[in-house]
């Protein structure tokens, strides 16, 4: 529990506020929170899924991507939930996660933005701290933003969670029934998107062409080494 | 040649434009009008190295663009024009630039400017010289990168955004 | 203090670029990075100025400041040189606001291209390949690949821009990082085709379809690609890809194999 909460606050910090090692990414936060969890193999998966969709997205000024940190973190948990307390297959698990946690997510966008606002209402002190040479007071009041960063991240995690594991657990005999046969393949569908997604944003023929050739490269491979 | 998109952005070439618009218009070459930026040679080997070679870049002097565009040179190129503020673009489609629709993209706050979005801020001047564009018969519309919804002016005017 | 004293020392420079790592957060509309780069040169500007002199200067800091957050090392770097220079005297040909002003955008570009454009995308691309095949070390890969680049450009950035004041723009402009972005693109794509070939021989298999089917689901891949260039956002089209499965699915068990 404890670990899930440092890494909700590390990666969301990770993601804008500080450091940005890129430990945000859903590649690597789902995983940490899949070992966190005992279930590593899990959240190496749910990182596999979700890594794609977002990454032609450029974190630039204005525009608002999901949060993709708290989809990922929170897609985990709620697989490790699924299994535990919904008695639900890691597959089915993992696919049902996979959903709820991409529509839940969405609330992360308008909370990230809201981080944003509090920010500016800060800094429009920051003339005046200025003026007067209180420069602590300006480092203190830079260091508050990890504060409104950090909330938000652990807001958007709860949203996905909360309702999340209610859903998973009250639905869960309706979820086995009608999810489990389509989570096998389910569960690659959602990376597909994000392979169309990045073919999207190309825009170049020649890149179109190499992606063509790579796809029949491993196809081939793959049809050989079977 | 044909423009294939125009922008106003104070930040001229910058990430947006290059990473998002650029492959979105299929644009080959990227003409910033810009006299403060023409004059100054820092500036322009700034904007040429911050796109791949095979963008063609040309900094020139608002007045200049038209007769420059016109020019033999520039046949068959896909333009993307960018202008630093809105009265550059009235100027530039007065003097004969022709294009038919206007992208806003980041125009920055200042003393007496108005925040109309979270990248647009206009002041009284900037109204004034859209609204004669949009008389000339340019689309005006708000729109930071392709993946954001068109605002057309008159929608954008309505919505005055404060953060107090 | 005398006009030799105001010089900026190791440890000074290490206390800005370790405040670095602390740049945006404050990120807000309006600033965006700007009372973060305040924040960072601080130490510096306290080492060159006496308390009386400090709030002018620093309101030049604290002002709008934008550019990709792994090229604003160097761009302080180079800042924080000329800062030096004025403080001591020197006469400079632009001072450390005007230069700041002038790279932000250009060098967001070079960033953007560079490390969210190229890098990141291929190092994804390059760890998903080992994370689906079950590699559990596989996003330790990922985090090296991206941590390498990171970590030379905003330790580098930041010494070339302090050591060479603005020659360091020709520096960058030799490295071409704007051409190497491109060729990173082209890799990537490449490696995500191959990618979605695993991905389509796989599902294909999960549903007992051989995998020679593969390219039929490169064909699925194009509407796809048509909506989502039309705006259907990542999070929409999974939604709708899972609903067509489904009803793909229980029509096919219900229709073809219920009367079996």
């Amino acid at each position: 529990m404890g670990g899930l909460a440092l890494l909700c606050l590390s990666c969301g910090l990770d993601r804008t506020a500080l450091l940005q090692f890129m430990i945000a990414r859903p590649l690597i936060a789902a995983s940490m929170a899949g070992w966190v969890l005992g279930q590593p193999l899990l959240g190496l998966q749910v990182g596999v899924s979700l890594e794609l969709l977002w990454l032609a997205h450029l974190p630039v000024g204005a525009s608002i991507p999901p949060d993709d940190t708290q989809i990922a973190l929170g897609t985990i948990t709620l697989a490790v939930l699924g299994m535990r307390i919904g008695a639900l297959p890691a597959e089915t698990a993992l696919f049902t996660s996979l959903l709820l946690g991409l529509i839940l997510g969405q609330a992360g966008r308008f909370l990230d933005h809201r981080a944003r606002q509090w920010n500016a209402r800060m800094v429009l002190r920051v003339p005046d701290l200025v003026e007067q040479g209180e420069f602590e007071q300006l480092e203190r009041l830079h260091l508050r933003g990890l504060l409104h960063f950090g909330l938000v991240s652990f807001l958007s995690f709860l949203v996905i969670v909360l309702p999340g594991t209610g859903l998973l657990y009250l639905g869960r005999d309706l979820i086995d029934k009608w999810l489990t046969p389509l989570s096998s393949v389910g569960v690659l569908l959602v990376p597909l998107v994000g392979v169309a997604g990045i073919w999207a944003q190309n825009r170049s023929h020649s890149r179109s062409a190499l992606f063509g050739t790579g796809f029949v490269l491993i196809w081939a491979l793959l049809l050989v080494w079977k | 040649m044909a423009v294939v998109l125009t922008r106003v952005d104070n930040r001229l070439i910058h990430g947006q434009v290059v990473e998002s618009w650029v492959p979105y218009v299929k644009a080959d070459a990227i003409v910033v009008a810009n006299d403060e930026a023409a004059s100054d040679s820092m500036k322009k080997a700034l904007m040429k190295m911050a796109v791949p070679t095979s963008l063609r870049v040309q900094v020139l002097p608002v007045q200049e663009v038209a007769a420059v565009l016109a020019s033999n040179d520039w046949t068959g190129q896909r333009v993307l024009l960018l202008f630093a503020g809105t009265g550059d673009a009235l100027q530039a489609h007065r003097k004969g630039v022709a294009f038919s629709s206007l992208n806003l993209g980041n125009l920055h706050g200042g003393s007496g400017k108005v925040r109309y979005s979270c990248t647009i801020c206009l002041d009284e001047a900037d109204i004034v010289n859209l609204q004669a564009l949009e008389e000339d018969g340019v689309r005006v519309v708000a729109q930071c990168v392709p993946a954001d919804r068109e605002q057309p002016l008159s929608k954008l005017c309505r919505c005055e955004v404060n953060f107090e | 203090m005398s006009e030799t004293q105001r010089q900026l020392d190791r440890w000074t420079l290490m206390k800005v670029w370790i405040r670095l790592f602390f740049l945006q957060a404050s990120w807000n509309y309006e600033t965006m990075q700007g009372l973060g780069v305040a924040y960072a040169v601080l130490p510096g500007l306290r080492r060159l100025y006496p308390p009386q002199e400090l709030p002018g200067v620093v309101a030049d800091y604290s002002q709008y400041f934008n550019t990709h957050p792994y090229m604003t090392p160097s761009v302080l770097g180079t800042a924080l040189k000329l800062q030096q220079e004025m403080a001591q005297g020197v006469t400079i040909g632009i001072s450390p606001r005007q230069y700041s002003e002038m790279v932000m955008a250009p060098y967001a570009a070079i960033g953007d291209a560079l490390f969210w454009g190229g890098l990141r995308p291929l190092a994804a691309v390059l760890s998903l390949y080992l994370a689906f095949l079950g590699v559990l070390w596989a996003p330790l890969v990922f985090f090296v690949a991206q941590a390498i680049p990171h970590l030379w450009m905003i330790g580098m950035g930041f010494y070339f821009g302090l050591r060479h004041g603005l020659l360091s723009v020709e520096r960058i402009q030799q490295w071409k990082l704007s051409d190497k972005a491109l060729q990173c693109k082209q890799v990537t794509m490449f490696a995500l085709g191959g990618f979605g070939a695993l991905l389509a021989v796989t599902g294909l298999e999960k549903a007992n379809v051989s995998g020679i089917w593969a390219p039929g689901v490169l064909l699925s891949i194009a509407p796809m690609v048509y909506l989502m260039r039309r705006g259907v956002t990542p999070m929409l089209m999974v939604v709708v890809l899972v609903g067509a499965w489904a009803c793909l699915y229980w029509s096919l068990t219900n229709v073809v194999f219920k009367p079996l």
